[in-house]
């Protein structure tokens, strides 16, 4: 059995053996609820209440209700819809990306993460539906036949690239997670005793029983679809970004958008992977699988996103400046120094600044810490968004028409409850579905857990003396 | 294990490079200065020049005509056509329009040929095709390519030290047993590092016109020459604060890729985990340094070429050509040392993972080259797109045969697990991705520095050979310098059990 | 009919999966055939032993998704360029290969789908894994963390099942089951 060198953190702590995995992770399924889930599905579920009341009142009148006008008319629908795909990037990632690099350290965040992902691409999902307003004619989308002949969608159109993608990136990460759900479904199916759960877990696993076929299909199934999923992530950013890039309005026609939207993506979506893990590992007292390590491993890809975005942004305003076009110019100027400076300066102090700070050890290994900047990156992040579409649409080239945008409740409203929405998910998910993979965890135990690593090379502790620098 | 250069390698390498200066030799001799010629009838052309001509070479131009076509038995006139009275206000430019009328010398001979030759076609091809031209007296193609190759290969050292950086920064494991080749590698820095300074210099001493904003009078707001736009760049595209960039680039390059193999070497002797954890968070300060200077470098070198041009991608394209591109020599180096049973510990789960790397960054410069390109394309907005116009109308084959060559080639050959374990495929796969890459570099120079009187013969050959012969002599003599493998390295055990 | 059905096999349970894997490799050193491996997780080197083939899906997928592409080829051509052309930006859509790059996105995507989901299905149902089957494992623990050899009488003409159990009772095992399979 290969080994791992000696200086590497353990990833599993304490004394564990296979059967310690399965309790750790099953424990919260068969156990009562706290209270504390109780109360806060609670506040999420009225904040989603509220959110899916506004959505109708949206519906009933009409799109007029959000706070666009004839310059800006396009704000927080669209600046929302980015934020979710964004933060829907990083479990495809944790899940294809760091499996084909090898990272056993994704284990411990790649199905909470996964169904992050699958949460947030829904939210992100339900903005254009409703921006087509009257949904109940959403069929005329089709090339249906009428007097005209039937007519096509426009393939042409970034925003139809977007259909596909967005639609193609949730299905497939969801067949990605569930793939990997049916062994441990199968795990659960075969202790759970109440025979609601039973039946429920039975139908769950698909009848998984575990073979050496069976694995052999899945650890190739899951490589594949890692090497699919991998290309698919920059994809789904990029055609995202291709929505604003494609067009000749200055500040969203420019050619670092589609590497840049991806790693800002990733940036966002790690940073709600770090808050949501943070919450859960505490909750579901899984400190062992999920310690300070895994958090520094985030910390660190946070830092290298959100420099490569700062890299963009610096790119973006000097090539404006180097273009000599002087709309181009006027735009970025406007962006930093205009009405919306302080949506800019949020943005430039959240996303590019403050990351820095993980430079430090100290920092980027403190739990509260990092939860603190995990918050202030998804602001960042949303802010980002806003001042990329607000400020280079609210200030066209005929001067009289210049506004500023104001949300209504509408807007605020909508946006609050998706979070509701997202949050009422993310609770059940964690309630009923193993929120660590049980079986690969499994595999990385002999390799990567503290009581195996004790007993070769220089043994017990000697990671700690190393690698303190 | 150690390894020293052979003496056939040793032969070969060098006898490369000693072919490829003969070519270039030949081919500098032939180094054109084209005219451009329309067809009007079958007695009469206009023969256009916008450069710089001396009356004394006008006057060989129309003497060479002239005996080109007696002896088929033409005489031919010359009027001038050039009637735009601003022309000839100041001091006279030295560019020509003429129109040429060709008669034929036996008039009553003529009529009893059985065949009728259209006597302009012919010319007006001798002309398209350079066969009539200038010499080309400022040696545009050389210094072209002398940029080409300077960038391509200083690329190959700079992608070697970035992916070391990587490996220590990411504390990856897998590729321990392969760092030495890619210290061999980067060692190779400093022949790009003087190819690249020679071009500069050259530029700023007036040889050549690669570089439009090194030229003063562009700047100056008097001059007939003046260009708005390029003034408009002077506080960043300015000659001091150029060199002051480029010694920053070459120094921080040379000195990191100098103490990595200062440090490995030191672990070597002293062994324990110090020399490690230095490397460690000098590969991340590294890669700090690398995110913004493998950007302005690009602009610097590459894209202020086309200096009324600008892409905010640029940078991160050209970086991950260099980034493929020199994962590829590490590929072919380490199967040339494996054959010669120098990397015993090196597993074909090695091979395969650079083979990963290959497709993957393949995949990667594709996605940026589409994104660049489609942007523009799709947005057509006329201060961009005139980049890729000028390229598609003069350079159409190559510029396109480029993105088939290095996105259609690895993804059908590189995609399967079995070609990514086999010698033989991967040298192949890897000479076409190779030369792929240089072609690619050759679109970033050429388009913007020939136009359309490109060329493609002894001179691109002989250079791109000569280059290769001693880059890669100098890689080989590097890694004779150290031992094989960091026998100290804190991962060396996995990477040796590395398989997968 | 049903006599002719019946087969004993025999389940050996480990603790461990190395002692597993050399359990295996041990009986199939003496000629032994070893019908199924059941683990809670996949035990790595354990297929060339006991003679599971790599799978075939990794080509499957690429055949779904080379078909994804046809499709978004043939699709995106007939829809822009040959029933319903637009001219959209100036650039006229009169040919697929002038109007491709504004195709590439779809082309990719589709390729992606077709390749994802026909593999997933595929893998389901050479699985067998469905919604409703019946889980086939022999023992619960088998997903928590046993590890079970499965050796059929059958298939094992050189040694009767008396022999195979004596060398399974050398290589470390903590169950043993004898069932008559119908």
């Amino acid at each position: 059995m290969h080994k791992e060198a000696d200086i590497r953190k353990p990833l599993i702590l304490g004394d564990k053996t296979y059967r310690d995995i399965t309790d750790d992770v099953i424990r919260p399924i068969e156990s009562k609820a706290p209270r504390t889930w109780y109360i806060l599905i609670l506040i999420a579920g009225v904040l989603a209440a509220w959110g899916i009341g506004c959505i109708i009142y949206l519906l009933g009148t009409g799109v007029g209700v959000w706070g666009l006008n004839k310059t800006v008319e396009w704000a927080w629908d669209i600046t929302n819809f980015v934020w979710w795909v964004g933060i829907g990037h990083a479990g495809t990632l944790i899940s294809a990306v760091l499996l084909l690099f090898r990272q056993k350290w994704r284990f411990a965040i790649n199905r909470a993460a996964e169904a992050m992902t699958i949460f947030a691409v829904m939210m992100a999902g339900l903005f254009p539906l409703i921006h087509m307003g009257r949904l109940w004619v959403g069929y005329w989308v089709f090339p249906l036949p009428n007097q005209f002949g039937s007519m096509w969608v426009n393939f042409n159109s970034p925003l139809l690239w977007d259909v596909f993608a967005i639609s193609t990136y949730f299905s497939v990460s969801l067949v990605f997670w569930y793939i990997g759900l049916i062994p441990d479904f199968a795990t659960i199916r075969d202790r759970v005793t109440k025979p609601l759960a039973k039946r429920v877990y039975r139908v769950l696993s698909f009848g998984w029983t575990g073979n050496a076929k069976a694995w052999n299909r899945f650890e190739l199934v899951s490589l594949v679809l890692a090497g699919l999923a991998t290309p698919l992530v920059f994809s789904v950013h990029s055609i995202v970004s291709f929505d604003f890039a494609t067009s000749i309005v200055p500040g969203w026609h420019t050619t670092i958008f589609p590497p840049y939207f991806v790693s800002g993506a990733v940036f966002s979506g790690f940073a709600m992977v770090q808050t949501l893990m943070l919450i859960l590992r505490k909750a579901y007292k899984l400190e062992e699988y999920l310690h300070v390590k895994h958090i520094e491993y985030m910390n660190i890809v946070i830092i290298v996103t959100g420099s490569i975005v700062g890299v963009a942004y610096i790119t973006e305003l000097f090539v404006s400046w180097y273009s000599g076009v002087e709309y181009e110019a006027y735009a970025f100027l406007n962006r930093a120094t205009g009405p919306y400076w302080w949506a800019y300066a949020s943005m430039m102090t959240c996303n590019v600044i403050s990351p820095q700070l993980f430079w430090f050890k100290k920092l980027r290994t403190s739990l509260m810490f990092s939860f603190f900047m995990s918050i202030i990156i998804n602001i960042g992040m949303w802010f980002e968004r806003f001042v990329i579409i607000v400020t280079s649409i609210h200030r066209d080239y005929v001067p009289s028409s210049w506004t500023y945008f104001h949300p209504t409740w509408v807007d605020i409203g909508i946006f609050m409850g998706t979070i509701g929405i997202f949050f009422v998910l993310y609770l059940l998910f964690s309630r009923y579905f193993p929120v660590l993979p049980i079986a690969e965890l499994k595999t990385i135990l002999k390799s990567s857990g503290k009581n195996y690593k004790e007993n070769y090379g220089h043994g017990k502790d000697y990671w700690d003396s190393q690698s303190e620098h | 294990m150690n390894y020293q250069i052979s003496n056939k390698a040793k032969k070969v390498t060098l006898g490369l490079s000693a072919i490829g200066l003969v070519m270039v030799v030949l081919g500098f001799f032939h180094q054109k200065d084209y005219v451009y010629a329309d067809y009007v009838n079958e007695h009469a052309l206009t023969i256009r020049y916008n450069g710089d001509a001396s009356d004394e070479m006008q006057n060989d131009l129309k003497i060479e005509m002239n005996s080109i076509l007696n002896s088929k038995g033409y005489k031919v006139d010359f009027h001038d056509a050039n009637h735009d009275e601003s022309h000839n206000e100041g001091h006279a430019s030295h560019g020509f329009e003429w129109e040429a009328h060709i008669e034929s010398n036996h008039e009553g001979e003529h009529v009893n040929h059985g065949h009728h030759e259209d006597i302009s076609a012919s010319i007006v091809e001798m002309i398209d095709s350079g066969e009539i031209s200038f010499f080309d007296t400022h040696y545009r193609r050389f210094w072209s390519n002398l940029l080409v190759n300077g960038f391509f290969f200083f690329g190959i050292a700079l992608g070697a030290l970035f992916y070391l950086a990587l490996h220590y920064a990411t504390e990856s494991g897998w590729g321990v047993v392969l760092l030495r080749i890619m210290e061999g590698i980067m060692s190779a820095m400093p022949v790009g590092i003087v190819v690249l300074l020679i071009v500069f210099i050259a530029g700023s001493l007036g040889f050549h016109h690669i570089y439009p904003w090194m030229d003063s009078d562009v700047m100056d707001p008097n001059s007939s020459h003046f260009d708005k736009l390029i003034y408009g760049k002077k506080a960043y595209l300015n000659q001091p604060f150029f060199y002051l960039r480029v010694v920053a680039y070459f120094a921080t390059f040379f000195l990191f890729m100098k103490w990595f193999k200062k440090k490995s070497r030191q672990e070597d002797n002293e062994g324990g985990t110090e020399s490690h954890f230095k490397m460690y968070r000098r590969g991340a300060l590294f890669l700090v340094f690398f995110a913004v200077f493998s950007s302005t470098m690009a602009w610097d070198f590459l894209m202020s070429i086309d200096t009324h041009w600008f892409s905010t991608l640029y940078g991160w394209y050209v970086f991950s050509g260099i980034w493929l591109s020199g994962m590829v020599m590490v590929m072919m180096i380490t199967l040339y040392l494996r054959k010669g049973g120098y990397l015993p510990f090196v597993k074909e789960s090695h091979i395969h993972d650079v083979g990963k790397w290959m497709f993957a960054l393949s995949f990667l410069w594709s996605y940026l080259w589409f994104s660049q390109f489609m942007l523009i394309w799709y947005s057509n907005i006329p201060e961009e797109v005139q980049y890729y116009f000028s390229r598609i109308n003069d350079y159409k084959f190559i510029f396109f045969g480029t993105f088939v060559i290095n996105f259609v080639f690895p993804m059908v050959f590189l995609m399967s697990r079995d070609t990514k374990r086999s010698a033989g495929y991967l040298i192949v796969i890897g000479l076409i991705i190779f030369i792929g890459h240089w072609l690619d570099v050759f679109n970033l120079v050429m388009p913007g520095t020939l136009f359309d009187q490109w060329n493609f013969g002894l001179l691109e050959i002989g250079m791109f050979l000569m280059f290769l012969g001693i880059f890669v002599y100098t890689v080989l003599k590097a890694i004779g310098k150290s031992p094989l493998l960091q026998k100290n390295h804190p991962f060396l055990e996995e990477s040796k059990h590395h398989e997968f | 009919m049903k006599e002719i059905m019946e087969e004993k096999v025999i389940y050996a349970m480990y603790e461990d999966d190395d002692v597993l894997l050399n359990g295996a490799k041990a009986l199939v050193a003496e000629g032994v055939h070893i019908s199924d491996v059941y683990s809670p997780m996949p035990i790595h080197g354990i297929d060339p032993v006991i003679g599971v083939e790599p799978t075939r899906l990794g080509i499957a997928a690429f055949l779904y998704g080379l078909t994804g592409t046809m499709l978004a080829a043939i699709g995106l051509r007939y829809f822009m360029i040959t029933d319903w052309p637009m001219n959209i930006g100036g650039k006229p859509s009169f040919s697929l290969l002038e109007n491709i790059p504004s195709f590439i996105p779809i082309f990719f995507e589709f390729t992606v789908l077709c390749a994802a989901h026909g593999m997933a299905i595929t893998y389901l149902l050479r699985n067998k894994t469905l919604p409703g089957m019946p889980p086939r494992n022999p023992d619960p623990r088998t997903t928590d963390d046993k590890f079970v050899i499965e050796i059929n009488e059958s298939e094992n003409s050189k040694h009767s099942l008396k022999e195979i159990t004596a060398m399974l009772k050398k290589t470390g095992v903590v169950e043993m089951e004898e069932k008559v399979i119908k």
